[in-house]
């Protein structure tokens, strides 16, 4: 895997932004962490007309009715074949389509870039694979900042809207992880508002108090992050007033959700998105995903053949559309379940599964994200792999491919600790079962100690 | 009702195409076959009218040898006399474009010997001349013709190397750092 490196200047990252001062105010002030990545979102001024563009036609599309197809479709189809090599071959007929997974795209990702793409603006973005192997993600700046335009439609569903501004953070994305990329960005759509990208880990920080004070001083509009992160946060109770805290990576739970909406003082959505395709749907309360994107069709197929199963089946969830033109998805097959329904003419996603969170506790009782594992095994030629925690915290290691055991071991004893007892195994990459990556804990959110 | 002939028969009548129709083409003083003075010995004997003058300016000079060759062997060609009962005015500059696009990529005796390429030819000049070989109907003869035709087979694999050298670059891009340089700015999937 190549990791990510900081290359451009900011002004490369900021074309359109030219007082650059709140950038360094975020990343000199006295309590910022030690920042250690630079990130921005590029956008031109074509670029931003774009995405203003599509602002516009989120607030003006209708979705799909029920047991039929999207209007845009036909047109999607044949603008894919007419320019996707991967869809070159493809039929007209929709329901007639091959579905697509995740391994094809892993294996050859430029096959499904749209040859009006300009190479040059093409942004990679590699997943460490928390629910599948790691693959390579292609996109541009516009379907990047896309994803403040599809929190917007939520907000706005709320009689929520985001200031940006300079001088203003609007967004920050908290992680707690033993490491992560961290910046201080600026977002040109809203208007030059501070993006931030931070971990609570205490290692990132001069002192553990900063991380608070930080969040205090740039009170953002919006916190994202997972429910571990939040939990985390919740307990460091930082005096700050968002707007909205959005959770994704996982289910949020009720209980957890009604702590944070009650010591925040706002709605906390529980957001279902994928990197292949941003934004899906939105939970207000458990169990109950809301759709919120016309431009992206979603079906619920069968598990093992190509069929649409019949309305309010289970299966697996299928996505279609987008505004990635390096990625355009066909019946794109998420690895996820759970079944549709429509209320009031707007399709929701019920019985989500697969993103049940998964709780592992280290040596001194501390939680571990599953996402430090995921990155962690990168390094490995693994195709896939299983990681069971039992109740005495030993853990259960199954790997698929080629890593030596030892090395492994080596891995997860620096990220759980030396106590944890540990048994490994590594087997050929030859069954069906190999190109999963899973998680399993007996443990719950409730025996962490934060 | 003008009787058609097999594109077996065609193929068998260009593969008995004499020497003198694949002797070098006379361009800037060398060479043994007037190519324009073939031509127009054939125009006139399918317009029945032997003296009427030259109707065809080739300009050999300007034309590759494998050009005029093929030009010298569709003459032959010409000479079944399927083509003397039929009317003449596809003979024309839009026939001389297609040799011109085909020539360059056909070793020139291969017209006469392999039979592929006869039949390329025979299908080609068939169509040209608006008639479809008897025994099959207008689709296939289409979808034959496609089978055999050298400029398509080449603009396939031009269009095949172009994608490949697409997905080189496409390639390359994924390695910059400053395609990289993406961390995922807003949330976690």
């Amino acid at each position: 895997m190549m990791k990510p490196v900081a290359v451009l200047s900011d002004n490369e990252r900021f074309p359109l932004i030219d007082d650059l001062g709140f950038l360094k105010e975020l990343r000199q002030d006295s309590c910022a962490p030690a920042f250690n990545f630079g990130s921005g979102d590029r956008l031109t001024s074509e670029k931003l007309a774009q995405i203003n563009a599509y602002a516009g036609r989120v607030q003006a599309q209708q979705f799909w009715r029920q047991g039929s197809q999207p209007d845009w479709l036909p047109d999607f189809l044949s603008w894919c074949r007419a320019t996707v090599p991967a869809y070159r071959s493809h039929s007209c007929d929709f329901l007639q389509l091959p579905s697509l997974r995740r391994e094809q795209i892993a294996g050859r990702p430029w096959k499904y870039v749209s040859d009006e793409c300009n190479p040059d603006e093409m942004l990679v973005y590699n997943t460490s694979g928390s629910t599948g192997a790691p693959m390579d993600v292609l996109f541009d700046a516009v379907s990047q900042a896309a994803w403040i335009v599809q929190l917007e439609a939520i907000l706005a569903a709320d009689g929520i809207s985001l200031e940006g501004g300079q001088e203003r953070v609007s967004i920050c994305l908290v992680c707690n992880q033993e490491s992560t990329l961290t910046y201080a960005s600026l977002s040109t759509y809203l208007r030059g508002a501070g993006v931030l990208k931070i971990n609570l880990n205490p290692a990132d920080w001069r002192k553990p108090e900063d991380r608070s004070d930080y969040l205090q001083k740039y009170d953002p509009e919006i916190l994202t992050g997972d429910p571990f992160t939040f939990l985390t946060l919740a307990e460091m109770k930082p005096p700050i007033r968002p707007k909205a805290l959005v959770s994704s990576a996982m289910t949020l739970h009720d209980g957890l959700r009604r702590r944070l909406e009650k010591q925040f003082g706002c709605p906390v959505y529980d957001i279902y998105s994928l990197t292949e395709c941003r934004m899906i749907a939105v939970a207000r309360q458990a169990g109950i995903y809301r759709l919120i994107r016309p431009d992206l069709y979603v079906e619920i197929l069968h598990s093992d053949k190509d069929e649409a199963m019949p309305d309010g089946e289970r299966g697996e969830i299928t996505v279609t559309g987008g505004i990635n033109p390096f990625l355009p998805l066909i019946r794109y097959r998420t690895g996820d379940y759970g079944c549709l329904r429509y209320e009031n003419a707007v399709p929701h996603l019920f019985d989500l599964s697969g993103r049940a969170p998964v709780v592992f506790v280290g040596s001194d009782g501390s939680f571990i994200n599953n996402v430090d594992i995921s990155r962690a095994m990168c390094e490995f030629m693994l195709a896939g792999f299983k990681l069971h925690q039992c109740r005495d915290r030993s853990l259960e290691f199954v790997g698929w491919g080629s890593a030596a055991a030892a090395d492994i071991r080596r891995v997860l004893t620096h990220i759980f600790g030396k106590d944890c007892r540990l048994e490994v195994k590594i087997e050929a990459a030859d069954n069906g079962e190999s190109k999963k990556v899973s998680y399993s804990s007996e443990f719950t959110e409730a025996d962490i100690k934060t | 009702m003008t009787e058609v002939p097999t594109i077996s028969e065609l193929i068998h009548h260009i593969k008995r195409c004499p020497a003198e129709f694949i002797a070098a083409p006379v361009r800037r003083g060398k060479g043994e076959v007037y190519s324009e003075a073939l031509v127009n010995d054939v125009l006139r004997r399918l317009m029945q009218q032997p003296t009427a003058p030259g109707k065809v300016a080739l300009t050999a000079d300007r034309r590759s040898a494998a050009e005029l060759l093929l030009i010298q062997i569709c003459c032959w060609v010409l000479t079944h006399p399927f083509f003397a009962r039929i009317d003449n005015s596809w003979f024309n500059e839009v026939f001389w474009s297609q040799l011109a696009a085909v020539a360059p990529h056909v070793k020139s005796e291969l017209w006469v010997t392999d039979e592929q390429r006869a039949e390329e030819l025979a299908r080609m000049i068939l169509k040209c001349s608006g008639y479809v070989p008897a025994g099959e109907t207008s689709d296939e003869a289409l979808d034959r013709f496609d089978a055999v035709n050298t400029v398509k087979r080449i603009k396939v694999i031009e269009k095949t190397a172009a994608a490949e050298e697409r997905a080189k670059l496409l390639r390359r891009q994924m390695a910059e750092q400053r395609a990289r340089e993406a961390a995922n700015v807003y949330g976690r999937e």
